[in-house]
């Protein structure tokens, strides 16, 4: 059977009412959960494997990879509307989402939002179906000196975020790679800073932490003002504004979406990092960096269409050779497994109706998130509304639930309180806990890269600089490091030349 | 005023939850007379997980009350282990994770529980581990010692602390070979490296190298257990070689609290010997290609003992100085 | 007024990290060597900027204000004397209710924190003429996240100290 044949017979098993059930409950089941702060679709996966594993393989599949794909738009509308991201890679969302909302123009963000769920989600989904084999092969070729290389550069294009108030952002960052040490050392076997508390064992637990710091924080906030969000931040229409608004920035998108996706394809680094480095190229590159974190439409473009096609990019190592883009991908692998659709380049030939039937599925779930959001957006914008004395318990018990269901553990909730206490003073400091979230992100990355990299080089540091990869990365670091230093630099350059030339002219 | 009402309120409520609480102890002698738990101490989607749901439908079957599935992860089990060392014996908690991980975590680290005392109810599957090189190089696992033992090669060390660990350790011992171990937190990493050419070969579970395998990326070259592994029949064992290699296998199944009465345990054990049976649940372990093999009580008990001497022997090879 | 309270709680916290890093260095010290190399260099490099950033304080106090509006926290206007008040005691309330709660949550299990959280916070937060409206949206939604929590996912609500 050709590949069109496939197709053909994939689009029609799809239709099929079942496997479209499975499609539109998945869709909302997934933007439910994203929006609860702390349950994301890992959780959302874990908690509804006990219900689908009586379904027929594809109905499974389809309904599992809808949730994980619908799971971050639902995290955005929570990141616009409460300041909180509903999982780690709405995080770059609330930059510029939430400071539009307050400007009266939180329609408009939601539109963004969906419409980037929209059209990253199905350039993820294109690339993922037409060339996931080749993806994966050039994944394989990063090794741990690459992946030392691409979290330093992830770090340093960060950089860019705390360009507002750059010596705190580093504090923030520093702080983030300090707790980010805490617990079971990969390379070494050692505990370190654990003070024999098992919750902390395995590092500082991300979405607890994520938790703690951005929804306990703004529930603080929220009580402390003692107002409901809406006299904090209007909601106007404005819904096809944003639809069209989108559209007019073509270059964002696709910067946006290479990166989601670059970001998606590597094992290893998730989707914490695809938003906010697509937000911090945003900000280098255009012209008035200065909108953004104050309310730029540009900025939430940017992110939800990056995390958008990160998630069809974590699946292609994970369909194409088995091996788990990210925590929500593992357990999509294993449902998978369940379900004997074993992954690696034989399931394009013996489970092939399944597996395009899934790819188209995905596809259409794009289609289907734009409309579900655009019509139900407005009404979760009613939350906006709700009396303080409601809305911040319902901040605290939504989010801090999600903390605790991940590990059944009251200790998680207890590291979500600390994290909140800690997310307010910053607040109060003038932090953004933006860089420190990122520190505890990439903090591993680095170091047990680093590690495992020295030892495979024995010790010598040629390793860093050997491969085609590495060294495109370290041309791209050097340029990050230096880049806010070119303007300058050039701009001064241009003024001698006319200068120069404007007296030859006068003489 | 509020204060008093709430104050009352919670009293009341206290009393309430405290009358219903002791109702289930009346009922006592028959057992099982409510929803079983069995706790796994991995995430979700994970081996350790998929087994135990795969298992739960047709232990439900025979031991006539519904069976859930909770996870309680973190710390490579020790939580799980921790909390179930004081869980009431009543046969309604289970727990399910890979032998021996929790003796190895007991030699790693001061631990509030003791692998000895957990009551062995049942076990179903075993996972060896596997010896995978990059498929563009060395072709039989001759060629591979003898390079090993001219050089010193960068092995995969498919997380510390793990069964996988301390197997690799014990074999790459007893074949004579140092090895350079580059740390990674699992499989999946490792075998990514590995296929990816950064590694010079690598030590896994045998099914978690199975997709690049298939993709041919990898390449099989010794699997550490008794008699070939059907899921994988051109892959010799070290016995055909010639070598004596202490296989370790990680074996999964449940196990209930310390001091869990016996004629608790016979029912449990009689539940599971005929849900292991299950033509649905054979075709499960198919699929995930499990190596079912049954194995009650007692016979466990053995087997613990004789994993605790031997992790003994290698534990200062567990800690990196 | 503003600005002085707010240059406290930040040379306070800035303090606080001084100590912090520094003491996470020293602990560090007796850790294999492969295991100190990274928290070594981060609480150095960690020391360093709150080092610079404490001196650049000291030198320009101007520019504080500046940098605040960056982080784009619109609560910074100056208020009066009476609203600052009220809302420090809005905040400790806050706390003292989630505390309670969570302790409530440890004995009972979570569904207790939830409906302490939502109760307390209509009794201290809200309008007493609102007092019906809001019990009825707390015991409403405590069922709801019982039945979806603990039927539907088969989370354990009601696991705590007690029971």
């Amino acid at each position: 059977m050709n590949l069109s044949e496939l197709i053909i017979q994939a689009v029609g098993s799809v239709f099929q009412w079942q496997n479209l059930a499975a499609l539109v409950a998945g869709t909302i089941y997934g933007i439910i959960i994203g929006v609860l702060p702390g349950l994301g679709p890992s959780a959302g996966m874990a908690l509804a494997l006990p219900l689908v594993l009586k379904w027929p393989p594809a109905t499974a599949l389809i309904f599992m990879g809808s949730l994980y794909k619908c799971s971050n738009y639902g995290g955005s509308i929570t990141a616009i509307l409460v300041n909180t991201p509903g999982d780690s890679s709405n995080a770059a969302t609330i930059l510029d989402g939430y400071p539009m909302c307050e400007k009266g123009k939180g329609g408009v963000a939601l539109a963004l939002s969906a419409t980037a769920a929209m059209v990253g989600g199905t350039i993820g989904m294109f690339c993922l179906v037409l060339s996931a084999p080749l993806l994966a092969e050039l994944a394989l070729k990063f090794g741990p000196a690459e992946y030392f290389l691409t979290a330093l550069l992830a770090l340093s294009i960060i950089a860019a975020v705390v360009q507002g108030a750059t010596l705190k952002g580093l504090v923030a960052a520093a702080l983030g790679l300090m707790l980010s040490t805490v617990g079971f050392d990969v390379i070494t076997g050692h505990l370190r800073y654990t003070f024999g508390w098992a919750p902390i064992e395995d590092g500082i637990p991300l979405i607890q932490a994520l938790v703690g710091l951005f929804a306990v924080t703004q529930a603080l906030v929220l009580a402390e003002s003692g107002e409901s969000i809406s006299q904090v931040c209007k909601l106007a229409g404005g819904f096809w504004e944003g639809v069209t608004r989108y559209f007019k920035h073509p270059y964002t998108v696709i910067r946006s979406a290479a990166i989601g996706l670059i970001v998606g394809i590597l094992p290893a680094v998730g989707q914490s990092s695809a938003g906010l480095l697509a937000w911090a190229e945003a900000k280098r590159e255009s012209k008035h960096p200065e909108t953004f974190g104050r309310g730029d439409p540009e900025g939430v473009i940017a992110s939800e269409t990056s995390t958008n096609a990160c998630m069809p990019g974590d699946l292609v190592c994970t369909i194409a050779l088995g091996i788990p883009g990210s925590v929500g991908a593992a357990i999509f692998l294993g449902v998978m497994i369940i379900f004997g659709v074993v992954p690696g380049p034989l399931v394009f030939n013996e489970k092939a109706d399944i597996i395009y039937s899934l790819f188209i599925a995905l596809i259409l779930t794009s289609f289907v998130l734009f409309l579900v959001g655009m019509t139900f957006a407005r009404h979760f914008a009613a939350v906006t509304l709700l009396p303080n004395e409601i809305i911040v318990p319902l901040i605290l018990v939504v989010s801090l639930l999600g903390s605790f269901a991940i590990r059944n553990l009251m200790a998680d909730v207890i590291i979500s309180l600390v994290f909140g206490i800690l997310g307010y003073i910053m607040l109060k400091g003038g932090f953004t806990p933006v860089p420190l979230l990122l520190g505890l992100v990439l903090g591993e990355m680095v170091e047990s890269n680093y590690h495992r990299a020295l030892m495979i080089g024995g010790g010598s540091y040629s390793i860093f600089f050997s491969s085609t990869v590495s060294k495109i990365l370290i041309f791209f670091i050097i340029l990050s490091f230096t880049g806010p230093y070119w303007g300058p630099v050039w701009k001064r350059l241009i003024q001698q030349i006319q200068h120069m030339k404007g007296g030859r002219k006068n003489v | 005023m509020f204060k008093r009402l709430t104050k009352r309120f919670f009293s009341v409520f206290i009393a309430g939850m405290m009358f219903l609480s002791l109702c289930p102890l009346a009922a006592g002698a028959d057992f099982p007379k409510k929803p079983i738990k069995i706790v796994v101490c991995a995430g979700a989607g994970g081996g350790e997980d998929t087994e135990a749901r795969g298992i739960a439908p047709y232990l439900e079957k025979y031991a006539g009350v519904s069976v859930l599935v909770e996870n309680q992860p973190g710390a490579g089990g020790k939580i799980a282990f921790e909390k179930f060392q004081k869980t009431d014996p009543d046969g309604y908690t289970l727990l399910t994770y890979t032998f021996p991980k929790s003796i190895i975590i007991e030699y790693m680290d001061k631990t509030n529980y003791r692998t000895k005392d957990f009551t062995p109810v049942f076990f179903w599957s075993r996972a060896n581990q596997l010896l995978v090189v990059h498929a563009d190089n060395w072709k039989t696992f001759d060629e591979f010692l003898k390079a090993a033992k001219a050089k010193t090669l960068a092995g995969g060390l498919s997380g510390r602390g793990s069964t996988t660990h301390l197997a690799g350790l014990v074999a790459m011992d007893e074949l004579g070979v140092k090895v350079n171990w580059v740390p990674y937190e699992g499989s999946a990493g490792s075998n990514a490296a590995l296929a990816g050419k950064h590694l010079d070969f690598n030590i896994c579970l045998a099914t978690s190298a199975v997709p690049l395998i298939q993709a041919g990326k990898l390449r099989p070259l010794l699997m550490f257990s008794d008699k070939r592994d059907p899921y994988f029949p051109d892959v010799p064992v070290p016995k055909e070689l010639g070598f004596d290699v202490t296989p370790m296998p990680g074996i999964r199944g449940a196990e209930g609290p310390p001091n869990t009465p016996a004629p608790i345990v016979k029912i449990l054990e009689e539940a599971f010997s005929k849900a292991v049976q299950e033509p649905g649940f054979i075709e499960f372990s198919k699929k995930r290609k499990m190596l079912l093999h049954p194995m009650k009580g007692e016979e466990f008990r053995q087997n613990v003992d004789s994993t605790y001497r031997h992790v003994e022997k290698f534990q200062a090879m567990l800690k990196e100085k | 007024m503003m600005k002085e309270r707010l240059t406290l709680i930040e040379f306070w916290f800035k303090l606080i990290l001084l100590a912090l890093f520094g003491l996470l260095f020293l602990l560090s010290t007796s850790y294999p060597l492969k295991a100190k190399q990274f928290p070594q260099l981060i609480a150095l490099f960690g020391l360093m900027t709150v080092v610079i950033s404490l001196v650049v304080d000291f030198i320009r106090k101007a520019p504080l204000a500046q940098e605040i509006t960056d982080v784009g926290d619109t609560e910074l206007k100056t208020l009066g004397k009476e609203a600052k008040g009220m809302r420090w005691r809005r905040f400790y309330h806050a706390w003292a209710i989630i505390l309670v709660s969570t302790a409530a949550g440890f004995l009972g299990g979570f569904l207790f924190t939830t409906f302490f959280l939502f109760i307390s916070f209509s009794l201290f937060f809200g309008e007493r003429k609102n007092l019906f409206k809001n019990t009825l949206v707390t015991v409403s939604l405590t069922i709801i996240v019982y039945f979806t929590f603990q039927w539907i996912f088969k989370i354990p609500l009601l696991q705590g100290a007690l029971w």
